[in-house]
């Protein structure tokens, strides 16, 4: 006997994203980094920000938060990090 | 074997004997040999949490949506950041194959319209190593048309709305929400409140107004109140016949330190344990009150058995904390507070702190048999505030539909 089934899994509304453009050296940029919310990351971060203007004498850090990670990270502070940075680091430090 | 198609279904809805519209469903068709072909083709692919179930025909699905009046694209909720959209359709194939009545899909909705609000944080809940399940308390005049229990054995086997209606949002987080155990649920132990943590209040016997009241809702009102649950504490107590001793014994174990937060707590008294507290004149309030200025840990304690790190305090004063909370959803109250808490850590060790902020952050119901002193107390997912407990109505039929 054949039995007709519904499939159950319902797959993410997928949005086409493109890779933001790769600076050609992180000589003097401004180097964003956004902790995610868990309770190693912001040390996590700033240890990487520290060995990458060691190696590559960058401009500024700009160490932000997005509060938690269960979250996604507010428009506003996104945008935020635009205007300061260019380029941005995030990560999970648990 | 199974194979499945990209085909629709297609049929006639009937409602009130009226045949008002075709169905199509967007989910893709699949076709098995036998039952036994279903089963192990449904395991294969991950789509059970280990149990078997009931196969989730497109007739059986259509049924499901006619006694919840619900179009198959209609949708109940979303969760951004999963990028998710969880529609009719989805939620009733789940509710099919956890072994759900037809008329249970309203309350499964509501629990989801719960766990969407942002404060629940529906994305975290269920994929952290924490490994919360959602505990649900059932209130108001469905439990007895849908025959819940609230009594005896009340978190046990035996009782179908029980335990399908909890398992239907298991199989809806992990298969519409997306969180398959270990892929994105990454619970470090998880606990069996995960294959199913739903049950009613007891409100007939209980001496107090049921918790869908105390909400603010009518008392005819049906209503679902989700809470993101840690694993259940047992609290045994046969000899107390006095008020104080007996909730000062329930405050001890709301304030063990393995599970103490700030976080939100559930009490499910067990109706033995509420006649001792209310035949002495304690309502609710005072209860929770006594409760919450009593389930404290010092700050000595929370140091030494290492529940807090040595900067206690800095982290809730430090510049930008306030922010850092108001971006993690924290609401106001619950920002002044935490603030509020750093600044008394600087008293010292003695210090003491209650878990939770406030006695309105314990969720105080009863349910279970009428003999035996055993309660339970069940401790909130996080290690702070990252879930808040959410209550909604469940709407039965169709308020607006004239047919």
């Amino acid at each position: 006997m054949t039995i007709r089934y519904l499939n159950p899994v319902q797959e993410a509304d997928v949005v086409p994203a493109s890779m933001a453009p790769r600076l050609k050296s992180l000589e003097g940029a401004n180097l964003g980094l956004l902790a995610n919310g868990k309770a190693n990351a912001a040390n996590l971060l700033a240890m990487i920000g520290e060995e990458l203007n060691a190696r590559f004498k960058l401009g500024r850090i700009v160490a932000e938060h997005k509060g938690s990670a269960a979250n996604n990270c507010s428009p506003d502070l996104l945008d935020d990090l635009m205007r300061r940075c260019d380029a941005v680091i995030t990560g999970n430090g648990d | 074997m199974a194979k499945e198609a990209a085909a629709q279904y297609h049929g006639s809805r009937r409602i009130k004997g009226l045949e008002v519209m075709n169905l199509k469903f967007a989910s893709a068709i699949g076709e098995a040999e036998d039952p036994i072909a279903l089963q192990e083709h449904f395991f294969a692919m991950g789509w059970t949490d280990g149990l078997p179930v009931v196969p989730p025909t497109p007739e059986r699905v259509a049924e499901f949506l006619e006694a919840s009046w619900l179009e198959p694209w209609d949708v109940i909720c979303s969760i951004p950041t999963r990028n998710r959209t969880i529609t009719a359709e989805k939620v009733a194939i789940n509710c099919v194959m956890a072994g759900c009545l037809p008329s249970y899909m309203p309350v499964v909705i509501a629990i989801l319209e719960a766990m969407s609000e942002p404060a629940y944080r529906f994305h975290g809940a269920i994929t952290s190593t924490g490994g919360s399940a959602p505990f649900v308390v059932v209130n108001g005049p469905i439990r007895q048309e849908l025959a819940m229990n609230s009594g005896t054995n009340v978190f046990g086997p035996g009782n179908r709305a029980n335990a399908t209606i909890g398992r239907a949002v298991r199989l809806i987080i992990m298969n519409v929400a997306g969180a398959q155990p270990g892929v994105l649920d990454r619970s470090t132990q998880g606990h069996p409140g995960k294959y199913t943590f739903c049950i009613a209040e007891a409100e007939e016997v209980s001496p107090w107004e049921p918790l869908h009241v105390e909400r603010g809702f009518d008392v005819n009102r049906s209503t679902v109140t989700v809470f993101a649950a840690e694993s259940a504490h047992g609290i045994q107590n046969h000899q107390s016949g006095d008020p104080e001793e007996l909730l000062t014994c329930i405050s001890r174990e709301i304030a063990s330190i393995g599970a103490f937060s700030f976080g939100q707590s559930v009490l499910v008294l067990t109706p033995e344990h509420a006649k001792i507290v209310a035949k002495s004149g304690w309502d609710k309030k005072r209860v929770k009150e006594f409760l919450f200025e009593n389930s404290t840990q010092t700050l000595a304690d929370l140091k030494r058995f290492g529940k807090l790190p040595a900067n206690f305090g800095d982290d809730f004063r430090r510049k930008g904390a306030e922010v850092v909370m108001e971006r993690a959803g924290l609401s106001p109250e619950d920002i002044a507070a935490l603030v509020e808490i750093g600044g008394r850590a600087e008293a010292g060790d003695n210090t003491k702190f209650s878990r939770g902020l406030r006695p309105d952050d314990i969720l105080l119901i009863v349910a279970g048999g009428e003999a035996g002193g055993h309660s339970a107390f069940i401790p909130s997912w996080s290690r702070e505030r990252a879930s808040i407990f959410q209550t909604k109505a469940i709407v039965e039929g169709c308020d607006v539909c004239s047919i």
